[in-house]
């Protein structure tokens, strides 16, 4: 995994969705967690989710694509069990959205 | 390093309308392709003749590529290429040099629909840059198990390429997670220990 910086403190009030979403997609709750056999890597990444609806004007068609930011997270335990989790169920083959990547990526 | 008649590829552009023709020819430093399908071009020349080729790859034309060994092929970009150009002021040329780097839709999702393409091929940067475009949670120490599997399964493809020897990986999210669970139930894989680097869950939310 890239090096990440670690940062410690308590905030002053509890996080709600919104802090825990911004640490997610900063990167700063992937890592090495837990003990025992709760131990285990997470990796978040956020993933555009484009839905593409055609709708009918007369004889015009027309074409929408809408598009939408999740966070999913990947983890694997220390036992080798391994877990995505994903904001909405998985879909079945054919009915997914299109998944954009949200940057250039030549390596 | 080879000299340059060696290493660089000649890009070709020939267009015949009723009332003109166009024939450009420019020299390529930097190629990945898949069969017809380039994914890569980097090319240079005067500023008409890059401007042109620009204007030729949004339209999706078909250029002629010759490769340092002699070898010819027909290569398009296809749609949705992304174009970047720059400029490059040599010493004793009165005008700078231009060069333009097309990039194919493809590459520049890299990693998505499990299709990853790499410039080159080694372990350790083919690892790190798996488990960044895949978004995995890995090990650095893991690279040697999980891209044996790799290439034991026979995943890897060489890619035409000048100026770099670029292959294709093709491995899913889910497979890769597979694998790394394979590795850990069977201990060849060993869990990284020492200090985690999460500290931020533990001090926020226990």
């Amino acid at each position: 995994m890239p090096h990440e910086d670690i940062a410690t403190g308590r905030p002053i009030t509890p996080l709600h969705g919104g802090h825990v979403g911004l640490l997610c997609t900063a990167g700063l709750l992937n890592g090495v967690f837990g003990e025992g056999d709760d131990r285990h890597i997470a990796r978040w990444r956020s993933v555009k989710h484009v839905t593409t609806f055609v709708e009918q004007d007369g004889d015009t068609e027309i074409i929408h694509h809408r598009e939408r930011w999740a966070n999913e997270l990947y983890l694997v335990n220390a036992d080798g069990s391994t877990l995505k989790l994903t904001e909405t169920p998985t879909k079945k083959e054919g009915e997914a959205d299109g998944e954009c990547t949200p940057s250039t990526r030549a390596v | 390093m080879e000299n340059a008649h060696l290493r660089l590829g000649l890009f070709e552009y020939a267009c015949l309308t009723e009332k003109a023709s166009t024939r450009i020819r420019l020299r390529v430093d930097r190629y990945i392709g898949e069969d017809g399908q380039a994914h890569l071009l980097s090319v240079f020349g005067n500023d008409s003749d890059v401007g042109a080729i620009t204007a030729a790859v949004h339209e999706k034309a078909t250029f002629g590529l010759t490769f340092p060994d002699g070898t010819t092929k027909d290569i398009s970009l296809d749609e949705h290429a992304s174009c970047y150009k720059g400029a490059v002021t040599l010493p004793g040329r009165k005008h700078p040099m231009r060069q333009l780097l097309a990039v194919s839709q493809e590459l520049h999702s890299n990693g998505s629909a499990g299709r990853t393409i790499l410039l080159r091929y080694r372990r350790e940067e083919a690892w790190g840059t798996l488990a960044s475009f895949l978004g995995l949670p890995a090990d650095p120490a893991w690279a040697d198990h999980i891209l044996e599997t790799v290439e034991r399964k026979k995943r890897i493809e060489e890619f035409d390429g000048i100026g770099c020897r670029p292959v294709l990986i093709s491995a899913t999210t889910d497979e890769m997670l597979e694998w790394i669970g394979d590795g850990l139930r069977s201990q060849v894989l060993t869990f990284p220990g020492g200090e985690w680097t999460g500290q931020i869950a533990s001090t926020y939310f226990c």
